[in-house]
């Protein structure tokens, strides 16, 4: 009998938690949202802590702001802070159920708190986040700029494992991934270019954009459906306390955008549009065939969100961008993005958390003739997804929160469609990819902190498609098709279902102490859709091709240990990580593949496998007058292609490096404000040349020399090193409405940094020669007047 | 010589789609004006040394070929010929002649055969101390449209366009999809052969239809330039394997480094080692149908 006593006891102990048995009582849960007293907007990883009976209790908010955490009923004192804002503390009363709204006002010297560090310390060192990097757009805007344009993917190319295959290269490489394998959204809708001019912007203005997350592995499992990387870059959601403007004019561009109330403290509204204009300058060189050139991109970004109730909000965005390139009378080139998100969040009650959200998302390329030419040819291409997603997170004690959710993607791929003088049109293709996933994060110990997760993604190739047939034997090139098969609407082509769609994710963290921790984790990622492109940087006119009847989807598989160190009481964080990725089925190119408008493209790939690892050192000081940071990586990517054959192999199935493979990437960045009216900024880069083939033989052709590449990728470019400087004085004016000007130079002592090493027949001499490009050759000097209103 | 700009109208569809990502190329890799290209000093690794059999047999000419051995990338003097190798040329899978060296052209070899259409060819090639041959693929001779005129024009400046002579070619497609053609063009006798004269195109786009200014624009195939040049065009049959080889061929000497360039490919022929295919020589070996005309150029 007393030992079903003691038994009894000790389940009911061990099954209280700690704050029961703290002695003061029942428990509460505090939920409610975090937003910038200003304007309203919401904040993104804010963290609320609770402090009762001499324990914390922590949580962040999620990505609208909302936070829910349950503490101890009875007096307790919470503090919110959040980077750039002056932390609010205050006592509190807790009954079982509290609602609360923090409006935190922005630090105008917004570096110089301590609790910033507490602030980072919650984030970094007691969550299981890994491999992650978070970044505003205030501090995109304080680095040295390229043409006067704050660029949020420059920016993330600045921290550790991050590069990309040279200045002006289109897209970036995340841990030895191709740049198709990193997911971007903006509001969650899925982005298939993310650069305009070429690469030499991003898509993001970073007006417009509230902040952006970059996950490098320990993957949460709401992402999926990329392999290396998810960027969340967010909008901005508009001042919901008065009308405000702000922009800039350059040299290059201009921006302008104007947010407010269209309720005061329940709906606003925030537009923001931006457009190049070189055409414009192009007439005054005196060649009338620059002056014909068009050479423009624009964006327009919106959002409107309203609250609806104490429980519902309601939020609408849109993105549309357009690049033009072109020459009057000879051809015209576009491109560009359009997406439109639509969602719904409801706090269903204190502990469960909902959101819905549908969107579209649209890519199209247009090249071909201009309209008014007698002669028509226009070439388009297309991708278009539709996304539903439902998703719950759910906070049922301070030791356990729950995310799941359930999402599916429709997808038209429309590879290529020619009008005008000839009518031809490459197949279209449809997917969809549904997908369901749980993540529990638990607290079991003070110190040690798991999340464990299961993401499970299907894909199903769909008809109406006529698809060619091949002799068994998995070669398909045109001498072994053997003939056709015409699928229906609707009809299955293949899906992909099975153990092969389990993503499982780990992430863990252990406090060493007050100011360290150790990481861990793990991910399973698969990814079913392919951007062909045998190009050293992706193009615009590279389409995305899906997984079908003969292009397998791709999977990686991660793992990584980090350590992290706060410094100084929270002035600065050190973080060190090492980790690899190995990955299956990958994409690859036989020599010479020709990808326009081809139809069959499966008998222009190859498939082939890779391996990645690397060492990453980030040491950051983010506050004070001086701040900045010193990221290193220290990385190796290789790619093996090994088919049956020699033309279906590269190397002869050796192991090779990939093309933006960068053994040393160092980076510096510093910021100094002197006072309230300068700001001054600089960047220093050094990087490893990147992987080159290199001829080791010279051929020839009818009297025509050639090169014989014979070892792919088996040269090096030499290395590059950069140096940005920027400065932004600020004029007088109240508050935040101080107009500045900010001006710097690019490339400040004109390195010409190599980006490639070509060789060819010099057409005057006709003699063989290497030579070498440089993107930016010179030093490009920027001025922006930027104002506000 | 020919400018690929100076043609706005392309042949094919395909050639337009690769012009335009010529242009993208150019465009975006010179679009911020302080890009720049530079000569610069290297040292590549040598490489293994290769034979090069550059070979072809014509409804109208006797086969001919060369063979060189291939050399470092950079070295300047010309490849090596080879003068004592011994060539056979088979005519659907026998053997019907054997090929004689040139004295007064080293490493020039030529037959009596002249090819007959639809007759289908290889080599074997055995290279000086080998007992090894090398075999190349075998080649076809396909039907081939005839010119049906050649004329010069006046044309005035415009977009991309500069003024003055253009010599341009009629010619109409044979229906029935899966051809591939080629284009030399000889300016007073002199055989236009930089990496930007390959021309080549197929008949994916324009399967069956006319150049001739009604269905499609005539075939502009040199300009602007003066009066009293003359020019000599060859249109060829070829087959897809060929197609191939030119397409990797132009590719790999026209390109700049661009970010928009593709990776860097190995170019090989249909040479290969009898014993062993993976082993394989430089050069290329095709059977062509041809069609010639000339013109000179009038005011």
């Amino acid at each position: 009998m007393k030992y079903t006593i003691l038994t009894v006891l000790l389940f009911g102990f061990w099954s209280q938690s700690p704050a029961q048995t703290a002695g003061n009582g029942a428990l509460a849960t505090v939920s409610g949202t975090v937003k910038d007293a200003s304007n309203g907007e919401s904040l993104f990883n804010a963290a609320v802590v609770v402090e009762a009976g001499g324990k914390k209790y922590s949580v962040l908010t999620n990505t609208y702001g909302y936070f829910s955490l349950t503490a101890v009923q009875g007096p307790v004192a919470i503090t919110v802070t959040s980077l750039g804002y002056i932390q609010q503390s205050g006592k509190y009363t807790l009954a079982k159920s509290n609602s609360l709204v923090f409006k935190l006002k922005p630090s105008v010297v917004d570096l110089d708190e301590v609790t910033v560090g507490v602030e980072r310390g919650v984030n970094t060192l007691k969550t299981t986040e890994i491999s992650v990097a978070q970044i505003s757009a205030k501090e995109v805007k304080k680095l040295p700029q390229l043409l006067g344009e704050a660029d949020v993917i420059r920016a993330i190319r600045l921290l550790p494992g991050v590069s990309s295959v040279g200045e002006g290269a289109n897209g970036f490489n995340v841990r030895g991934g191709n740049s198709d394998q990193n997911l971007i959204l903006l509001d969650e809708a899925p982005v298939f270019n993310s650069s305009h001019l070429f690469g030499f912007f991003s898509i993001f203005n970073a007006d417009a954009v509230r902040d952006a997350k970059l996950y490098k592995g320990g993957m949460p499992s709401i992402y999926g459906g990329r392999l290396s990387s998810v960027l969340d870059v967010r909008q901005r959601e508009g001042n919901n306390q008065r009308w405000a403007s702000s922009g800039g004019v350059g040299l290059l561009s201009s921006r302008l955008l104007v947010e407010g109330p269209l309720v005061k403290d329940k709906a606003s509204v925030m537009l923001a549009g931006r457009r190049s204009y070189f055409d414009v300058f192009l007439p005054l060189f005196n060649n009338p065939e620059l002056a014909q050139t068009i050479l423009y991109f624009y964006d327009f970004n919106g959002k409107i969100n309203a609250q609806l109730s104490k429980k519902d909000r309601v939020y609408a965005s849109f993105y549309n961008g357009r690049d033009r390139f072109g020459a009057d009378d000879l051809f015209q080139f576009g491109w560009g993005n359009w997406t439109a998100t639509t969602r719904w969040n409801r706090a269903i009650n204190d502990k469960l958390f909902f959101n819905a959200t549908a969107l579209y998302s649209d890519y199209t390329y247009l090249l071909g003739t201009p309209n008014n030419a007698e002669r028509q040819f226009q070439l388009n291409a297309r991708i278009q997804n539709y996304v539903t997603t439902a998703a719950w997170s759910y906070f049922p004690s301070t030791k356990h929160s729950l995310d799941f959710g359930v999402q599916n993607t429709y997808y038209v791929f429309s590879p290529g469609k020619i009008t005008g003088a000839v009518n031809l049109s490459l197949n279209q293709e449809w997917a969809t990819e549904p997908s369901a996933y749980i993540s529990h994060t638990w607290k079991a110990t003070p110190l040690f902190s798991v999340t464990s997760g299961l993401r499970y993604s299907a894909f199903g190739n769909l008809g109406p498609r006529t698809l060619t047939l091949y002799k068994p034997g998995g070669i398909y090139e045109d001498s072994t098709a053997i003939g056709t098969r015409t699928y229906g609407k609707g009809e299955s082509i293949r899906w992909f279902t099975g153990l092969a769609g389990l993503e499982p994710r780990m992430s863990a963290n252990l406090e060493l102490s007050e100011n360290a921790s150790l990481k861990a984790s793990y991910n399973r990622n698969r990814q079913y859709i392919h951007l062909i492109s045998n190009n050293t940087s992706p193009t615009p006119v590279n389409v995305w091709r899906p997984a079908g009847a003969y292009i397998e989807p791709a999977t990686a598989q991660q793992v990584a240990l980090g350590f992290v160190q706060k410094l100084a009481r929270g002035a600065g964080m050190l973080t060190i990580e090492t980790y690899y990725k190995g990955l299956q089925n990958i994409v690859d190119y036989k020599d010479g593949a020709d990808l326009i408008f081809k139809d069959n493209i499966e008998t222009e790939l190859l498939r082939g496998k890779g391996r990645a690892y690397g060492l990453e050192f980030l040491l950051e000081k983010k506050t004070g007058k001086f701040n900045g940071w010193i990221s290193y990586t220290l990385s190796r990517t290789e790619l093996q292609v090994d088919g049956p054959t020699r033309g279906l192999s590269v190397n002869n199935g050796a192991w090779y490096l990939a093309n933006y493979n960068k053994l040393h990437d160092l980076n510096l960045v510093a910021n100094y404000a002197p006072n309230k009216q300068w700001d001054l900024s600089g960047t220093w880069s050094y990087q490893s040349g990147r992987p080159i083939t290199y001829p080791d033989s010279r051929g020839e052709f009818e009297g025509i020399p050639y090169p014989i590449f014979a070892n792919r990728n088996g040269g090096l470019t030499p290395a590059t090193h950069r140096l940005d400087l920027a400065a932004t004085f600020a004029f007088k004016g109240k508050g935040n409405r101080k107009p500045t000007l900010a001006f710097g130079v690019y490339n400040a002592y004109a390195r010409r940094n190599p980006y490639s090493v070509f060789f060819r027949q010099d057409f005057n001499t006709l003699q063989v020669q290497a030579y070498r490009l440089s993107v930016f050759g010179t030093a490009i000097p920027y001025v922006t007047y930027n104002f506000s209103f | 010589m020919s400018d690929p700009l100076a043609s706005p109208t392309p042949t094919s569809l395909r050639s337009f789609l690769r012009i335009s990502a010529w242009l993208l190329v150019v465009g975006g890799s010179s679009l911020v004006l302080p890009s720049c290209q530079d000569p610069i000093e290297l040292d590549l690794p040598d490489g293994t040394v290769r034979p090069i059999v550059n070979a072809r047999i014509t409804n109208e000419d006797s086969v001919s070929a060369e063979v060189f051995w291939s050399s470092t990338y950079l070295n300047q003097s010309p490849n090596t010929p080879v003068s004592d190798a011994v060539l056979v040329l088979y005519a659907n899978g026998q053997a019907v002649d054997t090929l004689d060296a040139l004295p007064t052209k080293p490493g020039s070899y030529r037959g009596k055969t002249v090819g007959q259409m639809g007759n289908s060819y290889s080599l074997r090639v055995w290279m000086p101390g080998d007992p090894k041959p090398w075999i190349t693929g075998t080649e076809t001779i396909r039907r081939c449209p005839s010119i049906d005129s050649i004329y010069s024009e006046n044309r005035p400046r415009a977009p991309f366009v500069r003024p003055g002579r253009y010599s341009l070619v009629h010619f109409t497609e044979p229906a029935g999809k899966g051809d591939q053609y080629r284009f030399r063009v000889w300016r007073n006798d002199t055989l236009e052969n930089l990496p930007f004269n390959i021309t080549f195109f197929d008949d994916q786009f324009n399967d069956g239809r006319s150049f001739n200014n009604v269905d499609f624009p005539a075939v502009e195939f040199a300009g602007p330039d003066s009066v009293g040049v003359r020019y000599q065009v060859e249109v060829s049959s070829i087959s897809p394997e060929f197609f191939q080889f030119l397409n990797l061929l132009r590719q790999t000497t026209l390109q700049v480094g661009s970010p928009f360039d593709p990776a860097p490919a190995l170019v090989v022929g249909n040479i290969w080692r009898e014993a062993d295919p993976r082993e394989y020589a430089l050069g290329y070996f095709y059977a062509s149908g041809v069609g010639r005309a000339s013109v000179v150029v009038a005011p």
